[in-house]
C-alpha cells in the first residue's frame, strides 16, 4: 500500500506537467490524506523517552 | 528578486530533492538497506516537497504552493523525528547504517529543517512580486521536472517489489515480490 503514495504523487507531477490541475490537486490530496492514515498507523510503539 | 530568478532556485530545489531521493535508491540497491516504512514516509515527504516546488516552476509563483512545500516538509519531520525518537535512547538500537556520522533519518529531519528554512527565504524575496502567470517553463526547468517524475517512478517501483500490495513489514529483510520464501519480519516495532 506504501507503493500507492507514491503512485498518487507521480500521477499528479504526469497531470501537473500536461497542465490538469484538477486531477493534480485531486491525486495531491488523497496522497496527503493517505500519507497521514499511514504515519498514524506506524507509529503504534510507545518510546522509551519522557517527554 | 525576480520571478525568473525565483523559479529558477525553485527547478534548483525540486532537482537538490530528486538528487536526494536518488541518492537514497542508489544506497537501497548497493548496500542492500531496505528502507522501513517510517523511512519511506520520509521519502514521501520529500515527493511531496518536490511536488510544491514543481507548481512553482510549472505554473508560476504562489503562496499556497510554497504552503504545500511547508506542510510536506513538516509532514517528513515529524516522521524523520518519530523515528529518531525511537532510537534516541542508548541502547536502543539504530535502522541502517551512518552516512558521515549521521543515520539517514536523521539527515531527513537536518534536511526537511533546511526546506522550512529555504522556503521561509524565497517567501520573503518574492515579497513584492504580483502574481506570475507566465506559466512558460524552460527547457532546462522541465527536464529537471521529468527528473523528478522518473525518480519517483522509480520509487513506485521499488516500494512495490519491497512491500508488495499490503502492508510493509516494520522491519524488511528482502523484497517480498522477489522472495518466495521470506515473510515479513514484525519485530522492530515488538
Amino acid at each position: 500500500m506504501m507503493s500507492l503514495l507514491f503512485l498518487l504523487i507521480l500521477l499528479a507531477m504526469v497531470a501537473l506537467m500536461r497542465g490538469r490541475m484538477r486531477a493534480a490537486y485531486g491525486c495531491l490530496t488523497v496522497g496527503l490524506l493517505l500519507s497521514l492514515f499511514w504515519f498514524n498507523h506506524h507509529i503504534g510503539q510507545q518510546l522509551s523517552i519522557v517527554l | 528578486m525576480s520571478s525568473s530568478l525565483l523559479r529558477s532556485l525553485n527547478a534548483l530545489g525540486v532537482l537538490g530533492i530528486a538528487v536526494i531521493l536518488a541518492t537514497g535508491l542508489a544506497l537501497q540497491v548497493i548496500d542492500d538497506e531496505l528502507p522501513c516504512p517510517l523511512c519511506l514516509l520520509q521519502r514521501v515527504g520529500f515527493t511531496l516537497v518536490m511536488f510544491g516546488f514543481m507548481l512553482n516552476v510549472m505554473q508560476g509563483l504562489r503562496a499556497r504552493h510554497y504552503g504545500i512545500v511547508v506542510f510536506a516538509a513538516l509532514f517528513g519531520a515529524a516522521v524523520a523525528l518519530r523515528q529518531i525518537s525511537l532510537h534516541v535512547v542508548p541502547g536502543t538500537g539504530t535502522y541502517g547504517s551512518p552516512i558521515l556520522g549521521l543515520h539517514l533519518y536523521t539527515w531527513a529531519f537536518l534536511l526537511f529543517a533546511a526546506v522550512l528554512l529555504a522556503v521561509g527565504v524565497l517567501m520573503i524575496a518574492s515579497r513584492d512580486h504580483p502574481v506570475d502567470d507566465r506559466a512558460v517553463a524552460s527547457g532546462a526547468q522541465r527536464a529537471v521536472c521529468w527528473f523528478a517524475i522518473a525518480v519517483t517512478a522509480a520509487n513506485v517501483i521499488a516500494t512495490f517489489l519491497e512491500c508488495g500490495p499490503t502492508v510493509c513489514a516494520d522491519n524488511p529483510v528482502d523484497y517480498i515480490l522477489l522472495s518466495q520464501n521470506d515473510l515479513p519480519d514484525l519485530t522492530y516495532f515488538s
